[in-house]
């Protein structure tokens, strides 16, 4: 199940949160994990503000749409609450959080797989603007992210998660169940095709 | 164009020599015109590709925390009062299918049988029948009132 993930982060005193200015220790979010088990909803929906905006752009990052994005970070959190009966705090909770995260996102790319899609994001329509540098800005956005999607999802999980997330490679390596060693390997990969992809353009 | 019946080892040093010539030689100035394109290639920095990974481009809305509390809840109550019931007339509908199963074909068979309580009266009454002579009168009396239950 998701929460039965190795303890090899319990002792981890290391601290993960939002954005560097609020950072708070490991406890904050198993203690709210704890309160949510015991049914308490303000704990959840604090939860949620910690976690969204990280959650959000992973997934915005990934599949390139905000609406779909906002869908799976949802969706995540919907998770969390339903197998919060049996959470253990035996990892990091962002660990936790990202691996059930991970698991949509599989699913979301099998689920593309079996039915392309050509779809419009809202987010994309709004980015239309008469300000050269905006616009500027929404095309190096726009082909870095169709970068990281002409990635492998191992590839760029493992990257979002190294960089945008800052989870260490170990962290990496048990939520995505693989070794230390072929989480540096994707990591590499991927900064070398997207630097190739991106040459022209960064 | 003319054909010539090659023999096999003559087929073979044939093939072995078109595919041993090089038909195409790279200009003098390959190398350096490569270098070149290379050195015009603007490098991305790996610093450039982390600040574009690290940024957060997008913003939740607004009210993503209260709609995502009331999903969590409804979706919740789906699963802790429709699914116990769900599960329970699942488990009622297997329960009757299993008696309909076994006990159904017995129902039909004691239906179109003839009438068990009437073949065992019969039998009774053939037995007693047979037995009466050997019984005197008070013991035929007495008998005739326990099975009739007087």
């Amino acid at each position: 199940m998701d929460a039965a993930l190795p303890a090899i982060f319990a002792m981890d005193d290391t601290l993960q949160q939002d954005d560097a200015s609020a950072r708070t220790p490991i406890d904050a979010d198993s203690a709210l994990m704890m309160r949510v088990r015991e049914g308490d909803e303000k704990a959840l929906a604090e939860l949620i503000d910690r976690w969204k905006t990280p959650l959000i752009n992973f997934f915005y990052r990934s599949i390139n749409s905000y609406a779909q994005a906002e869908d799976l970070a949802q969706m995540t959190f919907v998770r969390i609450y339903r197998s919060a009966p049996r959470y253990e705090p035996r990892a990091k909770f962002s660990t936790y959080l990202f691996h059930v995260a991970r698991r949509l996102l599989i699913n979301e790319y099998r689920h593309r797989q079996r039915k392309p899609l050509e779809t419009v994001d809202p987010a994309d329509l709004h980015a239309v603007s008469d300000n050269e540098e905006a616009r500027d800005v929404s095309e190096i956005e726009e082909a870095f992210n169709q970068a990281i999607g002409n990635l492998p999802e191992k590839h760029a999980t493992a990257l979002l998660l190294l960089k945008q997330q800052e989870l260490s490679y170990d962290e990496i390596a048990v939520l995505m169940d693989a070794s230390v060693g072929a989480v540096k390997t994707w990591i590499f990969r991927a900064r070398a095709q997207l630097r190739e992809e991106l040459g022209g353009i960064l | 164009m003319k054909k010539r019946n090659l023999t096999s080892r003559e087929l073979d040093s044939r093939i072995d020599e078109l595919l041993s010539r090089r038909s195409a030689s790279a200009s003098a100035s390959f190398a350096a015109d490569t270098i070149a394109r290379i050195h015009r290639m603007p490098e991305v920095s790996d610093d450039a590709l982390d600040a574009m990974l690290s940024a957060r481009p997008v913003a939740p809305a607004a009210d993503f925390t209260r709609r995502t509390v009331a999903l969590a809840r409804r979706e919740n109550k789906i699963i802790y009062f429709f699914r116990p019931m769900l599960a329970a007339a699942a488990s009622i509908a297997v329960c009757l299918t299993g008696i309909w199963a076994y006990e159904g074909p017995a129902v039909m068979q004691m239906a179109n049988a003839p009438h068990d309580d009437y073949a065992e009266i019969v039998a009774l009454a053939s037995a007693l029948d047979g037995a009466a002579p050997l019984l005197d009168g008070n013991n035929a009396e007495t008998l005739t009132c326990l099975i009739d239950g007087k």
